[in-house]
């Protein structure tokens, strides 16, 4: 529990701390939330108005859970990719598979909140008090996101000044591509 | 006496922070010192490295009151369409 509070509430001591068994447990709730919650919720409230085949849904639950590990992996092998050989950064790419995940508060939250948003759409559209709700919700775990990339690319990465820029920036493109495809393959909410 | 003077030089050699140990010690120093960083950028991401969220949802709810007051539903309906379904 203190390990949980450290990554919410002071991200730059877990991040050194690598608290490997809490970033884990972030990510595993995201992708399960993303690829198996979502859809029964969505299966159950009936918002898709037809029952798929059991085995069609199980399918796609594989299907996006996998898909939720490679993305993973994919925005870690990024990170070290760019730090390494664009920005001179030194840290290998284990330690970046380990501490990304402490990131990953808002991105659970995000897959909780967009599963509800989607499924109870109706409830939710042309309804200001909802909206605002929602709008809070959304736009904060955004910004949030975003200022965890900082400290990690500070505190991980390694990197100050110009150099961090870079990597925000090119990181930030890729991050972009990468949240498209994701969505494109089925993540609703981006496994990055 | 000879022993005892070895066995002694064991026990204070073990005693010794390892190389890890005198490495994290050296981190925890530097993150204390960054804790009282006095130039503006220092301060400004020292309060919002600790308890990020704070900041971050202070900050879009500032957004999300301003932006539906002024567009009502259309913002509120732009944003379900963007981030929520």
């Amino acid at each position: 529990m203190k390990s949980f509070l450290e990554a919410l509430n002071r991200p730059a001591e877990a991040f050194r701390n690598k608290n490997r068994a809490v970033a884990w447990l972030l990510v595993v709730f995201t992708i399960l939330v993303n690829g198996v919650f979502e859809p029964l919720l969505a299966w159950f409230a009936n918002s898709r108005h037809t029952a798929p085949r059991i085995y069609l849904m199980l399918h796609l639950m594989l299907r996006t859970t996998l898909l939720g590990f490679a993305s993973y992996l994919a925005i870690c092998v990024v990170f070290w990719a760019v730090c390494k050989y664009l920005f001179g950064g030194e840290t290998p790419l284990k330690t970046y598979i380990q501490t990304w995940g402490l990131t990953f508060f808002p991105t659970l939250l995000c897959s909780i909140a967009v599963a509800f948003s989607e499924t109870f759409f109706t409830v939710f559209w042309n309804n200001s008090t909802w909206g605002m709700f929602l709008s809070i919700v959304f736009v904060g775990i955004l910004v949030w996101k975003a200022i965890l990339y900082v400290i990690f690319l500070r505190e991980v990465a390694g990197l100050k000044g110009g150099r961090m820029f870079g990597a925000f920036v090119v990181i930030g493109v890729i991050i972009i591509a990468l949240a498209l495809f994701d969505g494109y393959v089925g993540l609703k909410t981006p496994v990055i | 006496m000879k022993k005892g003077k070895k066995t002694y030089t064991i026990l204070e050699n073990a005693a010794l922070p390892t190389g890890w140990q005198k490495e994290k010690m050296l981190e925890n120093i530097l993150l204390e010192c960054r804790k009282y960083d006095s130039s503006p950028a220092g301060k400004l991401y020292n309060l919002v490295a600790v308890y990020p969220w704070r900041i971050a949802f202070g900050l879009s709810a500032i957004q999300a009151v301003l932006c539906t007051l002024i567009w009502g539903t259309r913002y509120t309906n732009m944003i379900l369409k963007v981030f929520g379904g």
